[in-house]
């Protein structure tokens, strides 16, 4: 109890500990968003015109799109045209090949995140691809991931070196159409991560990147792409920062996940983007679009978030379970403080047969905070023996907040089992009194009451993200108590 | 709210004003016309509106309804209706035929001081002064379009009375037909009940229709007001022919302490929609809400409930339960909003569905939208089939399948069933799903 | 006569196999017992003679009253006697106990070729089991085992045994979680239907309602196959000794 009673004090001075703005060189577009900009990010990145054409038509098509309005969340019109769309430490063409060649300040930027990069992914093992503003900067590990066949690298790059295997894939789980954001990712999209685990590979170690929005008025539209090869195995892990802005930044990230016959992908995600300040100006709109194909059978995939910060968040990160007895789960914590609003949940759409997914949903809202579950699952005619399992659940800390539970359900074959339960409600006062009868003051007593209203979440995530998720929980309701 | 096609919502206005009639009062015709407006300026639902995104309006909004449809000439006899007048424990019992009340089939067995029920056809021919100033007031109230349509287009229905203190022995039944002279025909209706302080009553509902099967569009709306105390048991038995279209629109406002039961019973219907909407104006009110539908061939059962607690220390509950056969589609979009500032609400949904059918589909969105924290809120779905468990247990003990597939399905409905008081009325329920379910007598089971 | 021989039998669930080449011979008018370790498939062995679906008999064969029993569907096999006491018994909201029971009862007839019993008959008949199994009246008014607390539950499997008089009844762990006078409850179920033409398979993990039950011959089941048979003191012997020194022969022999 006393090292979390010690973090309390310490961030009570510090109301986002992530709020920095690093002070580098930048490369950074004019806002605006027409072809031009369009084709000079491609040209930039090298890409071939394949890609090229598909941003260009991903732009034609969301040009004819609206934004959508359905989600439980307001906020002032977004000017697309005032955003810059493209910003990168200045020294791109001399990219640092290893963690040593890295500029020492942006080092020094992952240092002041908590995330020791060459001492973190050394200790944990993890291998760590960071992307900053726009642009991947370091793969660590590359080599020795290289060794089992494994591709770990940015999205650029992967391009460039990989690109059969990424235009394959690209696109195909979350189509350039599918929605707004997803249209203006794809158009615009500047770099990400790519994954790909080759046949039977189990990845040795847990894959992670960073992002983080540092220039301002810019968005940052990051593009993941994983891909498990047939009996492949791999964990990967993302974390968000931005540093403390008056102005809304926007961040509309695409994540596509591929899992092929009897292949398990695991996505976790810390997200901490800056959240606004205690009146609810500014802050990042987390607009995010991420959707996992169980393409085999038996295949599997897993979304682990946890999101505390942005001042808005909308994001659905989905399972399309195709393959026979694939299996997909979702397990989320929101917490939602101040002005924040959250509109998340997930989408379990059953067409394969005996396909199975769990949803397990903790919101918790305090403040003036609105935070909604939204989910679907659909069991398709053929999805014979499905089975969903869905809890969902809130907690309220204080008069001012809402909390929303909104899910879908449709069922059209019998032979399928959908259960959902949800339930509502503030911190029990009988537990709160047990814990403070017993000398634990009031607000480590709530820290430790929410701790276990989301440990089933919590559970899911590797160790030390599992740490930090529930230090990040314990700042982010920071004077939500009392 | 989306429009549909302009001149449909055109000739839904025009159908309104059409329903006015030269010698009524002036209150009638600012209503009708208000209405007729309000349809051109806010326009129709259309599948876009999260409320009817399973049940698309256009087709039924779209067909060329008549209005203003005569009853048959001669009236039904009492012979002619006996089939649903088993209700000798009514106190008063109002029919109305292809929305016209039907004086001499309407019966007041028991006068109750303080209790007026009179047909709203002679509310707006002036007969009954007492009661204007409701009628105009609900009138006007600030309703969805789907029910404006009925509301507006209404020239009947039931208009019910309840002074303060009055309890009324024995149920009111409210019985709406429709015979073969409704075929295409629009039936608009709107009942208001108003119940004054500590009053008790009990209320049947009942649409169905006479031996032939028109292809009808029954739109009602249902105002109901209970006042400090009151107490409502209010039941719906929707049974409408085959080829009909059944909008049913409970608006229920509840005052400190006041007590609205609701039952519904679906079976009819090619489409059958049920909204109700309940307000928890009050502190410490109670509201139960339950339903069993059930629906065969390509039936659409579709209940949006909203219930909205603005009180403190305020209970409601709800139980709607589906079972669905061949290729019908069942659905509950079912949503509890419980108000900032509140205190010590305690809400709880439940929506549990049957699949006996290859075709047949279930949409549920059980809802809680929760904008106070000192509150206990839940809800819970199911869509499945028979529990493969309880399937082997009977069977081990010699019970035969299709038998013990029967007895569940009638476990999985009685919860629903045990809800009526009435006991005429429950066991003919029972009856007819021992009938449904091909199994023999049930009166044992309940014991 | 042997009402009950098993041959082989093989079975598998979810595709894991649990039972491998099991042999037992049950005569008409014998008690025997089956013991076990945990997870040695004596579930999966009273599910598969009762029928449960997801049971899947691989090889071999059941014979009862020298018919195929494995044709059957379950309910099929219980109008011809079989009777299965489940280790587990299934709540059923909503389904009336005595309406369940009389069910129950009048399938068997009707299978019969007997009569259906009214109500007043049926009522009379089940006052005489009540009493037997010292349970009350009002327990017949609620659902199927809902609600009921884990003794009433056995003695519920008890009445129904009591009512339907099976030819071969099946006692899954029935004894377990129960205090001594449920227990003797139990037994005393359970001897008063012993007669020259009926059996009773008691599988039970310990000893002690052997006491109460006198077995003709106790059998112990381990890794899917009966690995010895003896007489009631062999079931002293297993409760003295545990199963290790009879696992360690079967390793050889597998």
């Amino acid at each position: 109890m006393s090292s979390d009673t010690d973090h309390i004090e310490k961030v009570t001075s510090q109301d986002y500990e992530w709020g920095f703005v690093t002070d580098i060189e930048q490369e950074k577009l004019e806002p605006g968003l027409n072809e031009g900009v369009i084709r000079f990010i491609s040209a930039k990145k090298g890409e071939p015109k394949p890609l090229l054409e598909w941003r260009l038509a991903a732009f034609e098509a969301w040009k004819t799109m609206e934004e959508p309005d359905w989600a439980k969340v307001g906020y002032p019109a977004i000017d697309y045209q005032s955003i810059s769309y493209y910003a990168a430490p200045k020294n791109d063409d001399d990219r640092p090949k290893s963690l040593d060649e890295v500029d020492p300040e942006l080092l020094e930027t992952y240092e002041k995140l908590g995330i020791p990069l060459h001492e973190r992914a050394a200790l944990a093992g993890v291998a760590v691809d960071a992307v900053f503003d726009s642009v991947s900067v370091a793969t660590t590990y590359k080599g020795k991931l290289e060794e089992m066949g494994i591709i770990f690298c940015s999205l650029s790059e992967a391009v460039r070196e990989h690109p059969d295997l990424v235009l394959k894939y690209l696109g195909s789980v979350v189509p350039v159409r599918d929605n707004f954001f997803a249209a203006l990712n794809s158009a615009v999209f500047s770099d990400g991560s790519f994954v790909y685990i080759p046949k039977g590979v189990r990845c040795p170690m847990e894959l992670s990147t960073y992002f983080r929005i540092n220039a301002a008025d810019t968005g940052q539209f990051e593009r993941t792409l994983i891909v498990a090869d047939e009996g492949a195995h791999v964990s990967y892990l993302e974390g968000c920062t931005a540093p403390k802005r008056d102005e809304n930044q926007l961040h509309a990230a695409v994540v596509e996940l591929v899992a092929l016959k009897d292949a398990t992908i695991k996505y976790s995600t810390v997200q901490n983007w800056y959240p606004g300040d205690k009146d609810g100006k500014g802050g990042i709109f987390n607009f995010v679009t991420k959707r996992g194909l169980c393409k085999g059978d038996r295949s599997k995939i897993s979304w682990t978030q946890v999101e505390t910060g942005s001042a808005i968040t909308w994001k659905y990160p989905s399972c399309v379970l195709k393959g026979d007895d694939s299996v997909g789960e979702f397990y989320s914590v929101a917490l939602t403080n101040n002005h924040q609003q959250a509109d998340t949940g997930t989408k379990m759409v059953h067409l394969g047969r005996n396909t199975r997914s769990t949803i397990v949903s903790k919101g918790i809202s305090a403040g003036f905070a609105q935070n909604t579950y939204r989910g679907l699952v659909r069991i398709g005619k053929g999805a014979r023996g499905a089975r969903n399992h869905s809890q969902c659940d809130s907690l309220l800390m204080g008069s001012t907040c809402g909390a929303h539970t909104f899910p879908y359900i449709e069922v059209k074959n019998r032979h399928s089992e959908v259960e959902h339960e949800a339930t509502t409600s503030r911190i029990s006062e009988d537990q709160l009194f047990y814990l403070r009868q017993r000398g634990i003051k009031e607000e480590d007593a709530v820290n430790m009451i929410v701790n276990g209203f989301c440990k089933e979440v919590f559970r899911e995530l590797p160790m030390e993200f599992a740490v930090e998720a529930q230090k990040l929980l314990e700042v982010s309701l920071e004077g939500a108590v009392g | 709210m989306t429009t549909l096609n302009t001149s449909i919502r055109d000739a839904w206005s025009d159908r309104i004003t059409s329903t006015l009639r030269p010698e009524d009062p002036e209150w009638v015709v600012s209503a009708k016309r208000e209405a007729a407006e309000l349809i051109r300026s806010k326009g129709l639902p259309t599948r876009r509106d999260e409320d009817w995104r399973y049940t698309d309006p256009a087709p039924l909004l779209e067909a060329d309804w008549r209005v203003g449809v005569d009853g048959p000439t001669p009236p039904p006899t009492e012979e002619d209706i006996r089939a649903f007048t088993y209700w000798d424990a009514s106190a008063v019992r109002v029919v109305f035929l292809n929305g016209r009340y039907v004086p001499e089939l309407s019966v007041h067995r028991t006068r109750t001081d303080g209790l007026s029920v009179v047909p709203l056809s002679e509310v707006m021919a002036g007969k009954h002064p007492s009661v204007e100033s409701l009628v105009a007031q609900q009138l006007t109230a600030d309703r969805p379009a789907m029910d404006l349509l009925a509301t507006g287009g209404a020239r009947d229905g039931l208009v019910l009375r309840l002074e303060d203190g009055v309890e009324v022995e024995g149920p009111i039944h409210v019985l709406c037909l429709t015979d073969a002279s409704g075929d295409d025909a629009y039936i608009p209706l709107f009942h208001v009940f108003e119940l004054g302080g500590a009053s008790r009553l009990t209320l049947v509902e009942r649409y169905a229709n006479l031996a032939s099967s028109p292809r009808s569009f029954t739109n009602s709306a249902t105002d109901i007001l209970l006042g400090p105390g009151a107490c409502l048991d209010h039941y719906t038995l929707e049974r409408e022919a085959e080829r009909a279209i059944h909008l049913g629109a409970r608006h229920v406002r509840q005052e400190d302490r006041s007590e609205f039961r609701q039952t519904t019973f679906t079976i009819g219907a090619s489409l059958a929609r049920h909204d109700t909407e309940v307000l928890c104006d009050g502190d410490e009110t109670t509201t139960s809400l339950g339903a069993l539908f059930l629906g065969e061939g390509t039936q659409h059962i579709d209940h949006r409930i909203l219930v909205h607690h603005r009180g403190d220390q305020s209970r409601s509950e709800q139980l709607f339960k589906g079972i669905l056969d061949e290729g019908s589609t069942g659905v509950f979009n079912g949503r509890v909003v419980v108000d900032e500032g509140t205190h010590g609400n305690d809400a709880q949904q439940s929506n549990h569905n049957l699949l006996l059918s290859d075709d047949a589909t279930v949409n549920t969105r059980p809802q809680l939208e929760i904008y106070a924290d000192d509150v206990s809120c839940s809800h819970g779905a199911t869509v499945g089939q028979l529990d493969p468990d309880s399937l082997f247990y009977l069977r081990t003990r010699g019970i035969p399948r299709g038998q013990a597939e029967s007895l569940l399905t009638y476990a999985f409905a009685s919860d629903v069933v045990d809800r009526i008081r009435i006991d005429f009325i429950r066991e003919r329920v029972q009856e007819f799903l021992s009938t449904r379910m091909e199994f023999g007598n049930t009166s044992e089971m309940t014991q | 006569m042997n009402l009950l021989e098993i041959k082989g039998l093989e079975a598998s669930v979810g595709g894991k196999p649990i039972l491998h080449g099991l042999d037992l011979v049950v005569p008409m008018g014998e008690v025997h017992a089956i013991m076990g370790p945990n997870g040695s498939g004596k579930s999966t062995l009273s599910y598969v003679l009762a029928g449960k679906d997801g049971y899947e008999v691989t090889a071999g064969e059941v014979l009862y009253k020298g018919k195929n029993l494995l044709d059957l569907a379950p309910e099929e096999r219980a109008a011809e006697g079989l009777f299965l006491a489940f280790q587990y018994p299934v709540a059923i909201p909503g389904v009336n106990n005595m309406y369940f029971l009389k069910a129950a009862l009048n399938a068997q007839r009707k299978h019969n070729g007997e009569e259906e019993l009214d109500a007043v008959d049926f009522m009379n008949l089940l006052d005489g089991k009540l009493e037997l199994v010292g349970l009350d009246r009002d327990l017949l008014k609620r659902s199927v085992n809902d609600g009921f607390s884990g003794g009433e539950k056995k003695r519920n499997e008890i009445l129904q045994m009591a009512v339907l008089e099976p030819t071969l009844s099946i006692l899954d762990e029935t004894d377990s979680g129960l205090d001594i006078d449920a227990l003797k409850v139990i037994a005393d179920g359970v001897n008063s239907l012993r007669a020259p033409d009926r059996s009773t398979l008691l599988i039970t993990h310990y000893q002690r309602l052997l006491d109460y039950i006198v077995p003709d011959r106790v059998h112990v089941l381990a890794r899917g196959r009966i690995i010895k048979s003896g007489d009631r003191h062999l079931a002293l012997e297993l409760e003295e000794r545990g199963y290790a020194w009879l696992l360690e022969g079967s390793e050889t022999g597998a």
